[in-house]
């Protein structure tokens, strides 16, 4: 799932600084399941930038609506009869669904009002946390399923750094050295002959240094 | 008693009486699946209640709590109404009688009279006008103004047959040509709640000037004349000259705990509570500078958490207390002052000078009690009272006849309802199988009215001057019919037994009223009753909203009229915003287990399972320790004087012999789930901790208090200190040469009636004076002293009071500021303490000193208790009971009842008639044969829901889950409708019917309306 | 700010806080009239948008009360709604409307002095905030 956090109030309110109706945009997927930008996340910012402005003296209209998801075309279609209300869209779905809606309506403004900040997994209720960097080659399946890209503060291949101690890494004692936990892992699996096997350079061209990506599935790209 | 089922062909009771106790014992009969016949000499029911403008401890006016009742489902719930009747014959046993009754004719058409008055205003005969209460003079009396049924009667020994009043009623109602009608009713067993009388002053004119001086009244004028009902509509003025009286004494005991002729020797029990309570009354709601002075000799607020009362009149509220006995009334017929003389407790002769006297009167049997104890076949008291045992508490000579409420003696509300409870239950265990019960009551069709403009009809029910002396009620209802969707906005009147709910299901049809909204009641106390009747209107449940107008406007912003006519537009706009958005409650039903579980083996938990025993399904009877019996096992003898033990053993061997009860005893309850008519509680047993868990419809909470250990007065520390349990199990086995009894020295109050426990320990007092007699007869030559602050000896027990004073035991009083003073001198104690009469400091070396403590809260079990049950723990720890006034053995939890010295401390009388009071009150439950449960539960709206599983982790219960369709499913016989999961959800998918965000929001919408 | 008197919402839990707020009137107990109660059946069910819609709607405070720490008749309602009130204290802050305007109070449902006392203490906390100050704001923007 991608996460994302609302940005701070102030960034915000100076982003809608000079329009007088907007539409506050959510998203039924991600953004809802991890409380960023589902219905209830949408009336919440709605009813804070109407108070905010109110309080200023210069009135906000807001409208609220949420999209079952924003990154699909059909689904940013829905706006299409009424978006021409608005003095922007403020979207609270990660970047690909405000790039979704940008990219359909382009006449009009489109704006971020959360940050989009990572591929995570819940922890459990009210936490979640990074577990992917969409590097485009997995290595998940030598490392006991524990990502050294996502999850080792460096993106070492081979072996914890000499910042690892306890367990834990040298960034912030908050943080679990993954190479520990794919040793204790690979341990527990009877796999630690993975451990010794030496990794060769990764070839980053799959992952964003290689460029944009994008998957065309011909047999369903008709 | 040694019927066998097929001589029990009767499934009816009879009950005598309509008063509180009556009316209790009727419905908790009749909702256990029983046919009952009401009986009532008078002609309209309720009672002493109705006379009463206030009741202590919540100085609420409790009358719709029995006409609430009585409305509406008087006729259609297995209760036959008979007033105006009376019973002359009572042929045949137990589970099978022959009762001979005789209704005299009403001389009116009750179905025709429309109590217009016209015949009181048409008759000569000395009918001036009407004045509840104080002038029952006119022969067309009616009582009070909501009489049930609501209609007048003539009584024909003042009538000359004049005819004026047939002319004056339009609606032809009266009949002078009516007879008495006899007739024979079959019942199996018969309760006996005719209640008492007040006692009439009169006879000791010469000390009270009750005859001789207008100002001097009784306590129950008092409440005549603070009532919006009563002769004065509510101004308060004095009878003599109606100025407002600004001193007010009332004089405690008047008529009561005498020897005197025209008195009664008794304490009546209630007076003090009564006094306290027209004082309070009176001061919130005349004028705070009212001198209110109570003059007594002890204060007897006896009941669960009255002390406090007591405290928080005396500290807070500015009433005064004079300890004295008072002498004589007299007048100054210069100024018109009343003057009351009396004795101060330091002995000076002192008077006051008042402008209004209360006579605290108290309560005697009613003048036919022997007549009708004779027709019963039953004994009385030497006062005419009924004669029970503490093992017995409502149980007469006779076999299958029972008593409650102020028949046994005079009492408080919470007592007479326990008692009605507890008769009711053992009337209904001589009685064929009752009738069962599902709910499936015949209704009308419920109308659809979805896709129909919401017509909101608004009822303002019961303004009367407690709210209407604060919200202007005219520009409320104006501002009703104002509001959008609103067709009808009106005044109801449902108190004192009217017609309102009908009322109410006629403006219904009428106005094709398709929404509800009631203003005044707190949904809290009135919601069923009104939702009832809404759904009698052919509505769904759900389409009723109320607006708290009394309790949370009215009541609390007494101050600022304005104020609070605002704000009660607001509440009832709220209300109407929100009932316009109301969806039909969805209605599930399921099978009700016939199953009990009984929690705690005590005398309390005992009695209750042997009473549900042979009335339902099967008992399950926890118990702690290892055996059954509780704190009684510690007791030589009960209050009245009786042995325990062979009470006790008869009691437990029948419980352990009994084939549908079972016992588990060294056994905890550690957890517990589901709802009324399916609780699932699981146990542990044994030094093992076996667990099982037992599934049962109702539950039964007895687990009891605890003893107090005294730290005070050297217990522990030298062998002469003991508690009165040490000294009763002592005398159990002294003989008269016993040194130990030489000199005792009682102090009563030890660890009761501080700070540490401001409560009173209730039984103390009795204690002490059973002892002290004890003693007596074993060595009339010893000394004994009682030192205490109130002597606290309800009803008869003053009797056994006079007798330890009469055989010599030296009562001493004490301030709580200078307590008695404990010392040791070698191997001997002294104590000393003063004398108020003499003034001065008296040393007796005790031989024995008894510490009378009371019955604490067993906290830390009632802690875990409340926890597993969810309940709640009130002052001094003990268990919080749904009402302390009209359900005192009922708890906040459906299905849920409470008995004994867990809800405070208990006598063993006491905690005998809760024990069968909590299984009368199961046994309305236990009668229905399916679980209709129509609470709202969560819905999932599947288009919506993300399957995100914050529900399924949010929910305390675990109960929603994701189902094979990828949707959260929340199974709605489970979910108990807290709304946690709908908080959470941030697809607003999930929703709680009653509370959908959008009705919240319309609601605070709504309630801020013009605020912005 | 003495001559203000706040109008304040009161979400209150069936089981506690709106049975207190009962026992209060019968107590012959008084508070502010401008406090006005709606009735939740546990604090539990309280969102954030209920205060964000109240104080939207132009009321100066909101209060939500629940049971006592520890007695939540639903085991944990009280805490999840003092969480969230902690959450909209921040957002509150953040815009500028005052973290304080909201608060939660713990009671249980005998004590009505205590709701009394709540209520009239938070309404006194308020009135020395001063109004909400979006009021102002919409009449300028009026």
């Amino acid at each position: 799932m991608i996460t994302a956090q609302r940005k701070p109030m102030e960034e915000i309110f100076q982003s809608v600084e000079r329009f007088g109706k907007i539409l506050l945009l959510g998203c039924n997927e991600c953004v809802t399941v991890c409380h960023a930008g589902g219905r209830k996340e949408v009336a919440m910012l709605a009813s804070a930038l109407r108070m905010g402005r109110l309080k200023q003296g210069s009135p906000l209209a807001v409208d609220e609506l949420t999209l079952e998801r924003q990154c699909d075309p059909e689904y940013a279609e829905e706006l299409a009869l009424a978006i021409d209300k608005y003095d922007a869209v403020c979207s609270m779905a990660c970047g690909c669904g405000v790039q979704t809606i940008a990219g359909r309506y382009q006449g009009l403004p489109v704006l971020p009002m959360v940050n989009t900040t990572f591929m995570g997994a819940s922890e459990r209720q009210g936490v979640w946390a990074e577990r992917c960097a969409g590097c485009g080659d997995c290595v998940l399946g030598l490392t006991g399923g524990i990502c050294p890209v996502a999850r080792c503060s460096k993106r070492l291949f081979n072996g914890p750094c000499g910042g690892s101690s306890k367990g834990k890494c040298e960034i912030s004692p908050e943080v679990d050295c993954a190479w520990q936990l794919i040793w204790d892992r690979l341990k527990q699996l009877g796999q630690t002959e993975l451990y010794t096997r030496i990794m060769e350079p990764k070839d980053w061209r799959t992952a964003r240094d290689g460029g944009p990506r994008r998957i065309v599935r011909e047999d369903m790209a008709i | 008693m040694n019927q066998t089922d097929n001589q029990r062909t009767s499934n009816a009771v009879l009950v005598l009486g309509s008063g509180i106790a009556g009316i209790k014992a009727s419905f908790d009969l009749a909702e256990a699946g029983r046919q009952v016949y009401l009986v009532e000499k008078k002609p309209s029911l309720g009672g002493l209640l109705p006379l009463l403008d206030r009741q202590f401890p919540t100085n609420d006016c409790n009358i719709c709590h029995l006409s609430t009742d009585t409305t509406g489902s008087i006729d259609t719930r297995n209760v036959q109404a008979l007033p105006l009747t009376r019973l002359v014959g009572l042929e045949g046993q137990a589970g099978d009688f022959i009762a001979r009754v005789i209704t005299s004719p009403r001389y009116l058409e009750t179905s025709r009279c429309t109590a217009c008055g016209a015949c009181l205003d048409a008759c000569p005969q000395g009918a001036v006008s009407f004045t509840p209460g104080l002038d029952t003079s006119s022969p067309t009396c009616l009582r009070y103004p909501q009489a049930t049924p609501l209609a007048f009667a003539i009584d024909m020994g003042k009538c000359n047959l004049c005819g004026e009043c047939v002319k004056a009623c339009a609606s032809q109602a009266i009949d002078l040509k009516q007879t008495a009608v006899e007739q024979e009713l079959k019942v199996g067993s018969v309760v006996l709640a005719s209640g008492a009388e007040t006692w009439d002053p009169a006879p000791m004119d010469e000390w009270y000037g009750y005859r001789r001086f207008a100002d001097v009244i009784t306590n129950l004028e008092f409440e005549q004349l603070m009532s919006a009902a009563g002769p004065t509509g509510g101004l308060f003025q004095r009878p003599s000259d109606g100025r407002r009286p600004m001193r007010i004494g009332w004089i405690q005991c008047a008529g009561s705990r005498t020897t005197l002729p025209g008195g009664n020797p008794y304490c009546s029990s209630i007076c003090c509570m009564i006094s306290m309570k027209e004082a309070i009354w009176a001061l919130e709601r005349f004028d705070q500078a009212l001198d209110a002075t109570v003059f007594f000799m002890d204060m007897r607020p006896m009941g669960k958490d009255y002390e406090l009362y007591y405290q928080r009149a005396e500290n807070d509220l500015g009433v005064k207390f004079v300890r004295c006995r008072p002498h004589s009334v007299e007048r100054d017929d210069a100024t018109g002052d009343l003057l009351l003389s009396y004795v101060d407790d330091k002995g000076r002769q002192t008077m006051a000078e008042l402008d209004l006297v209360v006579l605290a009167t108290g309560f005697c049997p009613s003048a036919d009690a022997r007549e009708q104890a004779a027709v019963l076949g039953i004994d009385l008291d030497a006062y005419r009272f009924v004669d029970a045992e503490d093992f017995q508490p409502v149980s007469t000579s006779r076999p299958g006849v029972y008593a409650c409420g102020m028949a046994l003696g005079p009492q408080d509300i919470p007592g007479s309802l326990t008692q009605a409870s507890a008769a009711a239950c053992l009337a209904g265990a001589e009685l064929a199988a009752p009738r069962a019960l599902n709910g499936g009551e015949t209704l009308p069709r419920e109308l659809d009215v979805s896709g129909q403009e919401p017509r909101v009809g608004v009822f303002f029910v019961d303004w009367g001057q407690v709210v209407k002396g604060v919200v202007e009620a005219d520009a409320v209802r104006q501002a009703a019919a104002a509001m959008p969707g609103v067709v009808h906005a009106a005044e109801l009147q449902l108190a004192y037994g009217s017609d309102g709910l009908q009322a109410l299901e006629k403006a219904v049809a009428e106005y094709r009223i398709n929404r509800v909204v009631v203003a005044g009641y707190s949904p809290r106390t009135h919601g069923k009753v009104f939702a009832e009747a809404v759904r009698r209107a052919g509505l769904n449940r759900a389409f009723l909203e109320m607006a708290n107008i009394r309790d949370q406007d009215a009541l609390v912003h007494k101050g600022d009229p304005a104020a609070a006519t605002a704000k009660a537009i607001a509440l009832v706009r709220a209300a109407v915003a929100g009932v316009r958005q109301a969806r039909p409650a969805q209605v599930i039903s399921m099978p009700f287990s016939p199953d009990a579980l009984v929690v705690g083996g005590g005398v309390a938990g005992m009695s209750a399972a042997l009473a549900l025993a042979g009335q339902s399904g099967k008992v399950y009877l926890v118990e702690r320790s290892r055996q059954l019996g509780g704190l009684a096992r510690e007791l030589a003898r009960s209050l009245d004087g009786r042995p325990v033990e062979p009470e006790l053993a008869r009691l437990i061997s029948q419980v352990e012999s009994n084939p549908n009860i079972q016992v588990l005893t060294d056994t905890l309850v550690v957890d517990h789930k589901g709802q009324v008519g399916a609780f699932i509680t699981g146990v542990q047993s044994g030094p093992g901790m076996f667990y099982r868990q037992i599934e049962h419809g109702v539950t039964i909470l007895a687990t009891g208090a605890r003893r107090y250990e005294p730290r005070e007065y050297l217990y522990g520390q030298a062998p002469q200190v003991m508690t009165q349990l040490q000294m009763e199990q002592l005398l159990s086995q002294a003989e008269s040469s016993d040194p130990r009894l030489d000199t005792v020295v009682m102090i009563q109050c030890v660890g009761s009636r501080n700070e540490e426990n401001p409560a009173c320990g209730r039984i103390c007092c009795r204690s002490a004076v059973k002892n002290a007699l004890w003693i007596k007869q074993i060595k009339p030559e010893a000394q004994v002293f009682v030192l205490y602050r109130d002597m606290r000896m309800p009803f008869t027990s003053e009797d056994a009071y006079r007798q330890a004073r009469e055989e010599g035991v030296l009562f001493v009083r004490y301030d709580p500021g200078e307590p008695p003073q404990v010392r040791k001198q070698g191997d001997a104690l002294e104590v000393v303490f003063t004398d108020h009469i003499l003034g001065r400091p008296l040393s007796v070396e005790p031989t024995s000193l008894v510490l009378s403590t009371p019955q604490v809260a067993d906290d830390e079990n009632t802690e875990e208790l409340c926890g597993i049950f969810r309940l709640q723990q009130g002052p001094g720890g003990f268990l919080l009971e749904e009402h302390p006034k009209v359900a005192p053995v009922d708890t906040p939890a459906p299905g849920v009842f409470a008995a004994g010295s867990v809800l405070a401390p208990a006598s063993l009388a006491e905690a005998r008639t809760q024990g069968l009071a909590a299984a009368g009150r199961a046994l309305t439950l236990l009668s229905r044969v399916n679980l209709i449960l129509d609470t709202p539960v969560a819905k999932v709206n599947r288009d919506r829901c993300a399957a995100c599983l914050i529900c399924v982790r949010s929910c305390p219960y675990g109960i929603p889950y994701i189902n094979a369709e990828g949707y959260s499913e929340i199974d709605p016989a489970q979910c108990l409708g807290c709304g946690v999961c709908a908080a959470e959800c941030p697809a607003q998918a999930i929703q709680l019917p009653g509370y959908e965000d959008e009705r919240m929001l319309s609601r605070t919408a709504a309630l801020l309306e013009g605020v912005l | 700010m003495s001559d203000f008197d706040p109008v304040v919402v009161v979400f209150a839990c069936d089981y506690c806080a709106y049975t207190a707020a009962d026992v209060a009137g019968r107590m012959g107990l008084s508070y502010p009239p401008g406090v006005r109660v709606l009735r939740v059946p546990c604090a539990g069910k309280v969102e954030p948008m209920y205060l964000m819609n109240a104080l939207q709607m132009g009321a100066d405070g909101v209060l939500v009360a629940g049971c006592q720490v520890g007695d939540c008749h639903f085991k944990s309602g009280n805490l999840r709604a003092a969480a969230r009130v902690k959450r909209v204290q921040e957002l509150l802050e953040e815009i500028g409307i005052g973290g304080q305007r909201v608060a939660m109070a713990h009671m249980s449902a005998g004590q009505g002095a205590v709701f009394a006392q709540a209520a009239t203490e938070f309404s006194q906390q308020i009135a020395e905030m001063g109004p909400n100050p979006i009021k102002q704001g919409a009449r300028r923007a009026a």
